[in-house]
Formats: C-alpha cells, sequence, structure tokens
C-alpha cells in the first residue's frame, strides 16, 4: 500500500520537474510538432503548442487552405533567438503550380502596429524549373543561376555591377546604385502633404545633405505609441529617433527636421514607423529625388492627388465613404465604390511610368511598386525581383537566397530557417504567416493543404542565460 | 478485500486532490504549462468519480 502510495507522489513529482523544465527548456532548444492532418481528438493530450491557425473562412477540413494568407500561433514558453521550420504540404493538383505563379512563403510578426512579417520563402515553380534546368553556382544557402554561364562565382557576379538582365530573389545585394548625370537642385523642394501611417520612401543625394522636414499630428489623444524615424545606407541603419507619445497634444503639429551632411552619393531610405493614428500633414523634401515604397495613404485632400508608379496595378482601399470616388490609371477609371474594400485594379497599359489620378479625398494605394508625386522626382534604385511578370526568355542570371523542397510521394517538404532575435513573442507566443498569394479566388478546389508542421526552436541555454546574469551584474 | 479498494481508493482521492491543486498552482506561474501537454479534465473527471465512490460508501 504504502509503495503504491510513495510511487504516485514520486511520479507526480517527477512529472512536476518535467513540466517545469519544457518550460524553462535548459537545452535551449524544443521542438513542437503538429499533424493538422489528424482528425481524431487525443483524449489525454493537452491542447497543443499550435493554436488559432485561421481565419476559417480561408480554411477547409481544417487544414486546406484556400485563401491567402494563413495566420497561426505557436505557444513559447521562452524568447528564443531561431526557428527551424519544416512544413509539409502538397497542392489540389499538379495543374495549380504548372499553371500560376506558385510562390509560397512563410514568416513571423515583428510589429503588431504595422502588421510586418519577416518573411522566408517556401516554394517557387519558377525557381524549382530554373533550379533543374539552368547551371547553378551555389554558395552556402545562395544560388546563382545562370541561362548562359558567364560567371564561375558568386563574387564575380557581385563586382561586375550590372544588373539590368539579373533578378534577386530573397536576396538583399549591397551595392552602390549611382544615378548618372544627377545634380543636386539645392533651391527646389518637394512638397508632399497629408500622408497617414507608417510609409518609406527612397531619397538621392549627392553632395548636398539629406534634408527632410516632418510635420507629425496624433490625431487619437489615447495613443501612447511612439513614432519612430529611421534612415538606412546600404541597409545599414545610420540614423534613428523616436518621438514619444507625451510631446503630442491634439491639433498641434509636432516639427521634425532631419538634416543629415557628409554623406556620401546614394540612396538613402528613410521610414516612419508610426500607427494609424499618426498623420504627417507636411513632408517637405530638400532633395529632389523621392520615391515611396510599395505604399501610399493619403487623408483628406482637398484637390484629389495625382501619383507616378513603376507598375500599372495596384490595391486600392478608401476608409471614409466621402473619399469613395473614381481612379484613373492610365487614364483607364476604376470605381472605388466600398468602404474598408481592397480593390483590385489593373490597367491595361502598362508604362515605364504610370499615371494615377484621382478626386479622392483620401485612399491606400499599395502593390510592390515604387510611387512618386512627380515624374521628375521619379527613380527606381531598387533591383529586379523574382514576380509572376518575370519573364524567364529576358533574363540571364538569377541570385535567390532559395533551398528547393523535397519530395515525399505527394507531399512536399521544406525547411525554413527563420530569425527570432527581433520577432514579437507576446501572452499569445510567437505569431507566423503562411503566404500563398496564387489562392485569390476562396475556390474549394484549389487548396494548399497542410499535413504538418514542426518548428525547432532554438536559444539561449540555461547555463548561458545565467552566465550573462552575473556578468551583467559585475558591470 | 471491500476495505483494500476503499484504502486504494483514498490514497488516489488525495494524490489527485494534490495534482489538480498543483497543476493549478503551475499553471498561475507558468501560463500555458501543464494545458498544452496534458488534458487536466482527464484528472478532474477522476477525482469527481472517487468523490463519487466516497459518497455511495458513506451512504451504504
Amino acid at each position: 500500500m504504502k509503495k503504491f502510495k510513495y510511487f504516485l507522489y514520486f511520479f507526480l513529482f517527477l512529472a512536476t520537474l518535467l513540466l517545469v523544465g519544457l518550460y524553462i527548456v535548459p537545452g535551449g532548444k524544443i521542438t513542437y510538432k503538429q499533424d493538422f492532418s489528424k482528425k481524431y481528438f487525443n483524449i489525454l493530450g493537452g491542447r497543443g503548442f499550435f493554436y488559432k491557425m485561421g481565419p476559417v473562412e480561408r480554411l477547409i477540413d481544417k487544414n486546406k487552405m484556400i485563401g491567402d494568407p494563413l495566420y497561426f500561433y505557436v505557444r513559447a514558453p521562452r524568447s528564443f533567438s531561431q526557428a527551424i521550420m519544416t512544413i509539409k504540404y502538397r497542392f489540389s493538383s499538379n495543374d495549380l503550380i504548372k499553371t500560376n505563379y506558385t510562390n509560397i512563403e512563410t514568416g513571423v510578426l515583428l510589429d503588431k502596429n504595422n502588421w510586418n512579417y519577416n518573411l522566408y520563402p517556401v516554394f517557387n515553380n519558377k525557381l524549382n524549373e530554373i533550379f533543374s534546368t539552368w547551371p547553378l553556382i551555389k554558395n552556402e544557402e545562395v544560388v546563382l543561376a545562370q541561362q548562359n554561364k558567364k560567371f564561375s562565382k558568386l563574387s564575380d557576379f557581385v563586382e561586375h555591377n550590372d544588373f539590368s538582365t539579373s533578378v534577386f530573389y530573397n536576396y538583399n545585394l549591397n551595392y552602390n546604385y549611382i544615378l548618372p548625370n544627377y545634380q543636386a537642385k539645392t533651391n527646389e523642394t518637394l512638397n508632399i502633404s497629408n500622408l497617414q501611417g507608417s510609409y518609406s520612401f527612397y531619397t538621392y543625394i549627392k553632395d548636398e545633405n539629406l534634408k527632410v522636414d516632418f510635420s507629425f499630428l496624433n490625431k487619437n489623444n489615447k495613443n501612447n505609441q511612439a513614432l519612430s524615424i529611421f534612415v538606412y545606407y546600404q541597409n545599414n541603419l545610420i540614423f534613428d529617433e523616436s518621438l514619444k507619445p507625451d510631446i503630442f497634444s491634439l491639433d498641434s503639429p509636432v516639427n521634425f527636421n532631419l538634416n543629415l551632411s557628409n554623406l556620401p552619393e546614394g540612396v538613402y531610405k528613410v521610414e516612419v514607423k508610426a500607427s494609424d493614428d499618426f498623420l504627417t500633414p507636411s513632408l517637405i523634401s530638400h532633395n529632389s529625388k523621392l520615391v515611396f515604397i510599395n505604399r501610399v495613404w493619403f487623408y483628406d485632400l482637398k484637390n484629389g492627388f495625382t501619383l507616378w508608379s513603376n507598375r500599372n496595378n495596384f490595391k486600392i482601399k478608401s476608409f471614409s465613404a466621402q473619399c469613395l470616388n473614381k481612379i484613373s490609371i492610365n487614364e483607364e477609371n476604376f470605381i472605388i465604390d466600398e468602404i474598408y474594400k481592397q480593390f483590385d485594379f489593373s490597367s491595361t497599359i502598362q508604362n515605364d511610368l504610370n499615371k494615377i489620378t484621382s478626386k479622392s479625398c483620401g485612399l491606400l494605394i499599395e502593390n510592390n511598386a515604387l510611387f512618386s508625386l512627380t515624374p521628375e522626382s521619379f527613380f527606381n534604385p531598387v533591383l529586379n525581383k523574382l514576380n509572376e511578370d518575370t519573364d524567364l526568355n529576358s533574363i540571364d542570371t538569377i541570385v535567390a537566397n532559395y533551398r528547393e523542397p523535397l519530395k515525399e510521394g505527394d507531399y512536399y517538404v521544406s525547411e525554413i530557417k527563420m530569425d527570432l532575435s527581433s520577432a514579437l513573442r507576446d501572452d499569445s507566443g510567437y505569431r507566423f504567416i503562411i503566404s500563398a498569394p496564387f489562392l485569390k479566388n476562396l475556390n474549394p478546389e484549389e487548396y494548399l493543404e497542410i499535413k504538418e508542421i514542426k518548428i525547432e526552436f532554438v536559444g539561449k541555454t540555461l547555463m548561458e542565460k545565467i552566465k550573462e546574469i552575473i556578468k551583467k551584474n559585475d558591470e | 478485500m471491500m476495505n483494500k479498494i476503499i484504502k486504494y481508493n483514498y490514497i488516489l482521492f488525495y494524490w489527485l486532490s494534490l495534482a489538480i491543486i498543483l497543476f493549478f498552482v503551475l499553471e498561475i506561474i507558468f501560463p500555458g504549462l501543464v494545458l498544452a501537454y496534458f488534458n487536466v479534465n482527464i484528472l478532474v473527471f477522476l477525482w469527481l468519480i472517487n468523490l463519487l465512490v466516497f459518497i455511495f460508501k458513506k451512504k451504504n
């Protein structure tokens, strides 16, 4: 009888120790796995680590994705620096990958204010095709694919500095873009008014200061988030400033003058990170070249707007009934007649520079594109990226940081290494995204079945953490 | 024989009570820890069965 009693209490003690160990993860590594194809309920098992997979209207049979994107959370008891995700999936039919540009990405949430995700490639049918037909040069994770072999090393390609017929995928090349025949116009300014929320833009300088005068307004006195300004040169942060919420009062704009001197000639990226409650009533650039990256959101405009972009198709949304209006892209008219609905408009005409005009008082215009307010201020420092419009016959080189998925029967298996050092972890854990833009019609016949996801979290061991605390205390 | 079953029942009842309290405390200190791995409803269900056995025995 006593033996039975001791056995039970010893078992409970062991179970408690094991659970605490699984929470602290003393070895710094832990793997969570979920088979989403299992339909039965494990009566003894807990609720697991993967949850809130959805939105539910984009899923059928709990694991077949019919809409884009899909989100899920993974409970993580502590912070980790890296996640190695292994995802097993298959397509509803092979025609889906043969007829469409099939690009699947996954990522982790970095910032809840802007819903900013760090995305990593999972599957790309164009790259899979290229990898099986073109000669490849592999340099660790990076692959250089050439239609006609010209370079024997990746470094040779990077140094030759002409990327007009090259395409990049998930690879950031640090190169110095030079605008030929550029001359600074010191007496001219670019005035941009009534921008809402976050935005980022490229500007070009040569023998001049990087000078932008901002005026910011906080329209919500309950907003307690800071507004941050970052400046990058060749992907390196060279300036950052945070404007705390207590300096903002309603109806009185806060002025901020960005003025950086002694900078080398080149492209600079300026990023304004702010919640949607922040407005920029006025932005005056003293540099003549300025292009917004991927999105422009106007509010309270009196005479509408004109934009110029390198793309002819956009996602457009109105947040106010008063601003419902028509928009013209290359003189083709489109109607925005619903608020909060995202319209996909595409002009049949593709110019080098496409004109977008509207009399609307405010719209959010998005695409993987660049936008300028005048044709003169437009420039394109962005390297060609692999996308659905890429014509493989017109390019000769592709540089991709991409690993081809393995094939297991009908299923594909991809392994993705993610950096979690800047990922957001809250009470719910880490929030992940699976992006499959080819699934846009919510058609139950076309789906991506996610069979299994395994995530190995890697972080500091208990000993490393203790040593770090001791070191901090000593300092 | 009956006495033995009742004694085992007592041991199990106290053990289950302790396990439920312990897991409850663990869940407060380390949120999500117990529930992620283990379905505590089973423990509560077994504890209730034990309790019913006691009540039934007392009545008889």
